[in-house]
């Protein structure tokens, strides 16, 4: 439904192209072995001049904010063919909507699998979804680049074929919790997460950072009055609270807080850093801290930034160059950069190889470096603090 | 104990909007026999309206209001009248199917409509907190719950003092019989929809600048609104009132005292509970279940 | 004014009315009866548009009556209560009797929640003649009750208050004596035959009731498998073997001599 039908009918033209494609590929093999000369196995999703990735996001139901980072992703290859694309192919995005359901997630996939006949993944979004997408990409090793999730389940077990972009979780959940106590000197420090792998990595993070919670509350994503939350917090006198939560009950939190007139410290998850939203929010909402990695899509003087405010016009025209889009760019930037790694034939193999050596790379969030036996992401987070309806760097540092 | 009046004052202005959503539902229910299950996504549209009036049309809040409202109605009339009259007949498995697929339909057009980033509806007042005691309250806590009292008492009036009120009440008992005696019926029933996609419209407008307006706001709030309705005896407005209360202010303790994980786990051991000792609702009576 | 010229109508496979003729004239009381499932009810239903005969002429006061659906029926003049009261059980007597004049007028919704002029003015004649109905049928005592908690009789009552409030010109009884007590059922007897000088309505009654029936008809229309085996002036009825013959042999004994009593 999310998806507009013009995407919908692109990706039907494009299978259709792949699968022709694909069909006189397999014509020439013939051909080619009947001449004698060897040839290799074709590669799904490698055309003779395409490359096809695949993905699935939320696009409807709660989380369909994130479906944003597809813009992110299609700029950047647009960005790459309009320079030459790789190997002289350009790069196809197809991308599916799943509501954030992971069971629809998994059923997808087989879908770009079989159906499509991806390349490899690139940015799925969602821990649970991602959970679901590995299923089905890890037994076929299908390379996975950039889930959208520092979730612990999936960042801190090695697979092969997983390429983390995010920093983990419990990086980021250090982070808000060591800048709360060491930084801003917070003498009761309130914990609200959310019930599930996302809040409780995050947790974990902050625990990790020698905080220990004056009160921790977890929540359900589907909860909207969070009044008896605030008045917890504030009946315990927390000073600085630590909002591990999604956009939604993120909101809904900080206007709780409003209506008490409980006015603590604030910390939150850089999923929730959405300026487009912060009038969403009473004005309660700007002074916040926020834990990034992306940096303020305001600071211009940055070539990253730059780079991507200049692209997005140009090769997403209309669409918002949000924080999920660019999301969505830097996991597309370390996908590209595997690929142009590569020399020879491209495979899924050749392409694993190559991601396994990329070292140093700059993406828009941060430097990324993989080894054959480590694929975690970026390592580098910093604050930043929510001003203006705008994230801003946090003065001082 | 602070903290605890302060829970029940918290869970009174969610109550209001749940008790409005409930109403909604109960008007629909009382005259065409129909659970409105697309109520939350029709509430959450016209909560979208608002928004486009004020942020891109640019009309004075109480204008935008009313047209936004209006629209609501109308909007109500005609899915009354263009969808839900041919399945009058039609087995009831088939009407909930039917107004549920208005739900999600209506929830996936919004999304294409709006997207999903969430926006923000001004609130109707202005200033901070008030401070009552050692307690704290919104201005606009206080006015959705003034507005859901006026509101009911005026529904109340409309049913039980006026012809139309009549009209609505006999074919809430029969509907045949109410038509040959030549009460409007079609006019009425169209009409009961309308208050009700009102109703569903003010309480997503209300609540959204709390929560953020956005596609799916309403989808908790719609399944607190229904429990509400069942509590009350789904029939009974006293009963969408008080069962809106109850839940509002239940769902918040149990929020604050257990934990909020539990919420709906305990309102509806709530519901199993009442409908065990009352087994058509606080305000339901037996004839009216039985119709 | 009502007039059914060769009305027949079937059920799958059973002829419920069988070319039937029937004329009811202004102002006065005709009856019809005949045994259990000679086709009474069928021929109110008729009339009141709830079945279409497959053929025949069914007209009130020149108009063709086949050509409105059953709820304007009301509209031009004819109502009726029920051989079962279908009346709003949850609701007072008094409301269900203001429903009857719910065709009167008709006041927009804007006038009706408002309550503007014309709205007051309907309430107030639905209101006159409600409590005219009230005092007529012996209802006021019951006046503020739950009317699914009255007995049978007085629900039938009720039934028969809400037709009348609708200010019909014909007014259709079915069976309204039935499961009465003697008394009541002579002061209903009564009550009946005072309708058209109270109400200015001509009245189509269906009963079993011999005494009833002949007490107050101006004509009786005896049925038999949903033909009309006579017709004529109350004297004579019971006269009539044919009469007799159909009774008897439904219903074991010589109802028609008994019930004169
Ligand atoms: N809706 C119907 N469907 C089928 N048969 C019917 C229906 N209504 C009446 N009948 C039949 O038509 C005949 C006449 O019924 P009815 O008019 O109710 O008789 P009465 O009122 O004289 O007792 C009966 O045999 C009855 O079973
Ligand atoms: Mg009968």
């Amino acid at each position: 439904m999310g998806g507009s039908s013009t995407r919908g009918s692109a990706r039907r033209t494009t299978s259709f192209v792949a699968a022709v494609v694909v069909g006189m590929g397999l014509l020439l093999a013939t051909w080619d072995s009947n001449g004698g000369s060897a040839s290799a196995a074709v590669t799904p999703g490698v055309a003779s001049t395409t490359i096809t990735f695949g993905q699935t996001v939320p696009k409807s139901g709660p989380a369909a904010l994130y479906g944003q980072s597809t813009y992110g992703v299609d700029a950047y290859f647009r960005y790459t063919n309009a320079h030459g694309g790789v190997q002289g192919r350009t790069l196809r995005l197809v991308s599916l909507d799943d509501k954030y359901q992971p069971a629809v997630s998994v059923q997808l996939t087989r879908d770009l699998l079989d159906k499509y006949h991806v390349f490899a993944e690139v940015a799925v979004n969602g821990s649970a979804p991602t959970e679901g997408v590995l299923t089905v990409l890890t037994p076929a090793n299908v390379p996975l680049i950039g889930p959208q999730t520092g979730a612990t389940p999936i960042q801190a077990v090695f697979r092969k074929n997983l390429y983390n972009v995010w920093p983990s979780y419990v990086t980021e959940g250090k982070l808000l919790g060591s800048y709360a106590r060491e930084t801003l000197h917070l003498k009761k420090i309130g914990v609200l997460y959310q019930n599930d792998d996302f809040g409780k990595s995050l947790y974990d993070g902050v625990k990790d950072a020698g905080v220990t919670a004056t009160v921790a509350i977890s929540y359900d994503p589907s909860q909207v009055d969070f009044g008896a939350q605030a008045e917890k917090f504030k009946s315990a006198g927390c000073d600085g609270v630590i909002i591990l939560a999604i956009p939604g009950p993120t909101i809904s939190f900080l206007n709780a807080m409003a209506a008490i007139d409980y006015k603590p410290v604030r910390l939150m998850s850089q999923v929730s850093a959405i300026p487009q939203s912060f009038s969403a929010a009473k004005s309660e909402f700007p002074g916040s801290y926020i834990g990034a990695f992306i940096p303020p899509l305001t600071e211009t003087g940055n070539p990253q930034v730059k780079l991507f405010l200049d692209s997005m016009p140009k090769h997403e025209p209309g669409k918002p160059a949000s924080v999920f889009a660019a999301w969505g760019w830097t996991e597309a930037q370390v996908a590209v950069a595997g690929l142009k790694a590569i020399k020879g034939p491209i495979t899924r193999d050749s392409y694993e190889a190559a991601l396994n050596h990329l070292t140093g790379l700059q993406t828009l969030g941060g430097e990324v470096s993989y080894t054959p036996t480590s694929h975690a992401g970026i390592q580098k987070m910093f604050m930043v603090i929510a001003k203006h309806g705008r994230l801003a760097p946090v003065p001082g540092e | 104990m602070v903290q605890f009046g302060q829970d029940v004052i918290g869970g009174l202005g969610f109550g209001a909007i749940y008790a409005l959503a409930a109403l909604g539902l109960v008007i629909i229910f009382k005259t065409s026999r129909l659970v409105n299950f697309a109520f939350g996504s029709m509430g959450t549209a016209v909560a979208m309206i608002l928004w486009t009036l004020l942020s891109a049309v640019r009309l004075p809040l109480v204008a935008a209001w009313l047209l936004a409202l209006v629209g609501a109605a109308v909007v109500g009339a005609l899915t009354d009248e263009a969808l839900l009259r041919r399945i009058e007949q039609a087995p009831s498995l088939i009407q909930i199917t039917i107004t549920l697929g208005l739900f999600i339909g209506i929830e996936g057009l919004v999304g294409v409509l709006w997207g999903y980033t969430p926006k923000p509806l001004p609130e109707l007042t202005s200033g901070g907190s008030l401070r009552v005691g050692p307690y704290f309250l919104t201005p606009d806590q206080l006015l959705i719950v003034a507005l859901t009292l006026v509101l009911a008492a005026a529904l109340h009036f409309v049913l039980e003092r006026t012809r139309l009120g009549l009209a609505m009440r006999a074919i809430a008992q029969d509907r045949d019989t109410a038509m040959l005696m030549g009460v409007p019926t079609r006019r009425t029933v169209a009409l009961s929809w309308a208050w009700g996609v009102l109703l569903s419209g003010l309480a997503a407008i209300l609540v959204a600048p709390a929560v953020s307006l956005s596609p799916t706001m309403m989808d908790q709030i719609a399944v607190f609104a229904f429990a509400a309705a069942v509590l009350g005896g789904f029939g009974s407005l006293a009963g969408a009132i008080v069962g809106g209360f109850i839940v509002g202010i239940v769902g918040n303790l149990i929020s604050a005292y257990l934990s909020t994980n539990f919420q709906l786990t305990f309102i509806f051991l709530l519901i199993v509970a009442v409908l065990y000792v009352r087994p058509h609702g606080i305000f339901g009576s037996a004839a009216q279940s039985r119709q | 004014m009502l007039e059914l010229a060769g009305v027949s109508l079937s059920f799958v496979g059973l002829t419920a009315v069988a070319g039937l003729d029937l004329r009811v004239a202004d102002g006065t009381i005709c009856s019809l009866i005949g045994p259990n499932g000679a086709g009474k009810t069928s021929v109110l239903n008729l009339i009141s548009r709830f079945y279409t005969p497959q053929t025949g002429q069914v007209r009130f006061n020149e108009r063709d009556l086949l050509k409105l659906p059953p709820h304007r029926v009301v509209e031009i003049g004819i109502a009726r209560s029920f051989q079962s009261p279908t009346l709003f059980k949850n609701l007072s007597v008094l409301d269900n009797l203001l429903v009857g004049a719910a065709h009167l007028s008709k006041p927009s919704v804007v006038e009706d929640v408002l309550r503007l002029p014309r709205s007051r003015q309907h309430e107030r004649l639905a209101r006159e003649r409600a409590d005219h109905a009230l005092e007529f049928l012996k209802l006021e005592a019951v006046r503020d009750r739950v009317a699914g908690d009255l007995p049978y009789g007085h629900q039938k009552l009720v039934d028969i208050g809400r037709a009348l409030v609708a200010d019909p010109r014909l007014l259709l009884l079915d069976e309204p004596a039935a499961g009465m007590e003697e008394a009541q059922k002579q002061w209903l007897a009564n009550a009946i035959m005072h309708v058209p000088d109270e109400y200015g309505a001509a009245v189509l009654l269906v009963d079993h009731d011999m005494g009833v029936v002949l007490r107050v008809s101006d004509n009786v229309i005896v049925m038999n498998f949903g033909s009309k085996i006579f017709e004529g002036p109350p004297g004579e009825v019971r006269h009539q073997p044919q009469v007799l013959a159909a009774y008897l042999g439904t219903e074991r004994g010589g109802t028609v001599h008994d019930a004169q009593a």
